[in-house]
């Protein structure tokens, strides 16, 4: 008896791969070659290399100038900035990748066979971390040759702060397929999508800011309430939006609190579950039709 | 009617700043406050509208109740008190509560800081109940030993210039004259104290607290309840000052373990170390002064709390392990047309400027403090490294390999297309 449920059970697995899984395997490749055979990855990567490369020398010309330089991690600020431009342009090529197919009807051909609106984004999803993965050991080795190159330390928390990152991008990436399901169109989507990230990183700078100036405890003053706006706002987005993720978790993994960045990156990951499902349900409301 | 105008906005402008001048005085009841910080205790006040107090948890710090004049100064942005106006001790207890629940009720105690080696040295010592006016007897009578051998010397050394006047217009007339001892200066008197006050002793672990001054009718005094913040520090380290040769008058430090110290070959640095402990940053800034602006709820600071440049630094590098003591250092002002100075060992009966372990970068070295049985003192390892300084053309090269790979990605996708293409027409 049990062996005959466990072969039905089996059955209906192989089946369901056949039914759906193949084709999202299909989608995933397809999208990966497609987004790896363009050049805009590399220009992305190049850009995070070209800031790393203008951040060391600053560093080496104050070693030159000042003779000493004390710092905890001299690719501390190029790690994250490389990796919130990558979070951006995964972000905003998902959401490219959705809303273009959209517009062309492609999603709409997709449906009349065995693909749901939850496989079509899981395989759009997975092949952009995929692609995230790759871009970021492209990254790893620009980082390797110019740690060499300037005989800066590359050190291993840098290493794991890179690997753990992919929770964060995962993020990106799912809120990128969020907008596009939710708007129609490329264009609003992809200034929906720079339009959130440019917001939380200024919001984010406005704070870093905002606490820098004095304020006495006791006065109620502009500076006071924009500090306090500032603070609220930003640690709700930093929840609600995945760029939050990227400067959390490099900072914790940044101090060395390994623990502390495991616990970011599967917020992260599961922020981006959540952010996939709500990506399904909002493309079936919103229809796959142009 | 013009003139009258701005004639009355004139008058009632420089009213208005002549009333700014003069600060407005309120009798208020205050906290002067003592707090136990690294650099010495922290002499502050804290008054109306009510702020928090900080203090460092397991320490000993001092809260006085008193009524003083308060007024606000506009150019600090701080309330300041009139000390001289109005300084009256205020009667009861201090009632010190967590969570709404009494934890204790503190007593006034007569209390003296002794500044050891002066006032601006750092290390200080709170004395309290009968030890307080026992230490401060003493240093009354030490003050008045050094004023009257001071007295005694300036006299001997009036008498000494005479004699020496006289010697030399005795010398003039062909007369030989023996010249009579120099009088011996006393040695400086370096112990600071302030006067005996009374006030709370706080020592409390960490925590938020609550505290209130219970008036002897049994009643809560006005204006006396305040919280209160015992913190602790987050990590312990040991913090490195390093004073390069070649810039000795702008020093950089290592406090965070992990941090790694990048010279050029060559360069000369000297290292001081000392115990660290790391604070949350804004209550440390209110500890030094609660009415501060400054400080951040999410940053940390490391503060120095002992030197420990008696104990030895081991190096270890590419010519092996060595170990090097700590050593006063003089610097001194080269003398010609060439700008700048030089740091030397002082030479005997010299004082020193700073005192250090002197390093000479050759090579990528790990250096760690050595405690007094040849261990590595936790928290004290660092890295000193020499990064490349030569040309810099490799840095503009590498971010170009990426794109030079996706260029090259992509000609192969538009051939393997061109291919596909042609085979499909043929």
């Amino acid at each position: 008896m049990g062996v005959v449920a466990g072969v039905r059970d089996a059955t209906r697995i192989r089946s369901a791969w056949i039914i759906s899984g193949r084709p999202t395997a299909a989608m995933i490749r397809l999208d990966l070659f497609s987004t790896l055979t363009a050049l805009a990855p590399y220009a992305v990567v190049a850009v995070a290399a070209a800031l790393a490369g203008f951040v060391l020398q600053n560093d080496l010309h104050r070693v030159q100038e000042d003779g000493l330089l004390v710092i905890g991690d001299p690719f501390a600020v190029s790690l994250y900035g490389g990796v919130l431009l990558l979070s951006v342009y995964l972000a905003a090529s998902a959401a490219m990748a959705v809303a273009r197919e959209r517009e062309q009807g492609t999603v709409e051909l997709l449906s009349y066979g065995p693909v749901s609106a939850f496989s079509y984004l899981l395989a759009k999803f997975t092949s952009h971390v995929l692609q995230y993965m790759f871009l970021v050991v492209l990254l790893l080795g620009s980082y390797l040759l110019l740690a060499v190159a300037t005989g800066l330390h590359l050190r291993g928390t840098t290493l794991l702060a890179m690997a753990l990152s992919i929770g964060p991008a995962a993020a990106a990436a799912a809120l990128g397929l969020l907008v596009a399901a939710l708007i129609r169109r490329v264009r609003p989507t992809i200034l929906a999508v720079l339009g959130l990230a440019l917001g939380t990183v200024g919001l984010q700078v406005a704070r870093e800011v905002l606490v820098r100036l004095p304020a006495p405890e006791f006065h109620v003053n502009p500076v006071q309430v924009l500090r306090w706006a500032a603070v609220a706002v930003s640690s709700i987005t930093q929840w609600l939006l995945p760029f939050g993720y990227v400067d959390r978790e490099l900072s914790v993994m940044l101090r060395g609190d390994l623990a502390g960045a495991l616990s970011v990156t599967v917020a992260a990951c599961v922020y981006a579950a959540v952010v996939l499902a709500l990506a399904a349900a909002g493309l079936d409301r919103t229809g796959i039709r142009r | 009617m013009n003139r009258a105008v701005i004639a009355t906005l004139f008058l009632l402008l420089s009213a208005g700043t002549a009333r700014a001048q003069v600060p407005v005085k309120e009798r208020q009841f205050v906290y002067g406050i003592n707090a136990f910080a690294w650099e010495g205790y922290v002499g502050s006040l804290s008054a109306r509208p009510p702020h928090t107090i900080y203090v460092l948890a397991g320490h000993r710090s001092i809260v006085s109740a008193r009524e003083t004049l308060v007024y606000f100064w506009p150019i600090t942005g701080e309330y300041r008190a009139d000390w001289s106006g109005l300084n009256a001790s205020v009667d009861g207890t201090l009632e010190v509560l967590q969570a709404g629940r009494a934890v204790t009720v503190l007593l006034r105690q007569p209390y003296v800081i002794q500044y050891p080696n002066g006032p601006d040295s750092g290390l200080a010592v709170l004395y309290v109940g009968e030890e307080a006016a026992r230490r401060y007897r003493a240093f009354v009578e030490a003050r008045n030993q050094y004023r009257d051998a001071l007295a005694r010397y300036l006299e001997a050394r009036r008498r000494y210039l005479e004699a020496l006047d006289r010697a030399a217009a005795a010398r003039q007339r062909g007369v030989t004259v023996t010249l009579p001892p120099a009088p011996e200066e006393p040695g400086q008197f370096r112990l600071f104290s302030s006067d005996v006050h009374d006030g709370f002793l706080i020592n409390l672990p960490q925590g938020h607290y609550v505290i209130r001054v219970r008036g002897p009718d049994g009643r809560v005094v006005a204006g006396s309840q305040r919280t209160l913040v015992a913190f602790t520090h987050r990590r312990e380290a040991v913090g490195f000052t390093i004073v390069p040769q070649t810039r000795w008058t702008v020093p950089e430090r290592a406090d965070e373990p992990g941090s790694t110290i990048y010279a050029r070959r060559d360069q000369v640095l000297y290292f001081q170390p000392y115990a660290a402990r790391e604070y949350n940053d804004l209550a440390y800034a209110r500890l030094v002064n609660p009415q501060s602006a400054e400080g951040r709820s999410d940053g940390w600071r490391w503060e120095y709390s002992q030197s420990l440049v008696e104990d030895r630094l081991q190096l270890a590098g590419a010519s092996g392990v060595q170990t090097v003591t700590g050593r006063p250092y003089r610097v001194e002002q080269k003398t010609g047309e060439a700008l700048g100075y030089e740091v030397i060992e002082p030479p005997a009966g010299q004082t020193s400027d700073f005192s250090g372990f002197k390093v000479q970068v050759q090579g990528t070295l790990n250096l760690a403090l050595l405690d007094a049985a040849g261990r590595p003192v936790p928290g004290s390892e660092r890295i000193v490294r020499v990064p490349r300084l030569g040309t810099a053309w490799p840095l503009g090269v590498i971010p170009l390999l990426p794109l030079t790979l996706g260029a090259a990605v992509v000609a192969w996708r538009r051939e393997q297309l061109g291919r596909t293409q042609r085979t499909r027409e043929a």
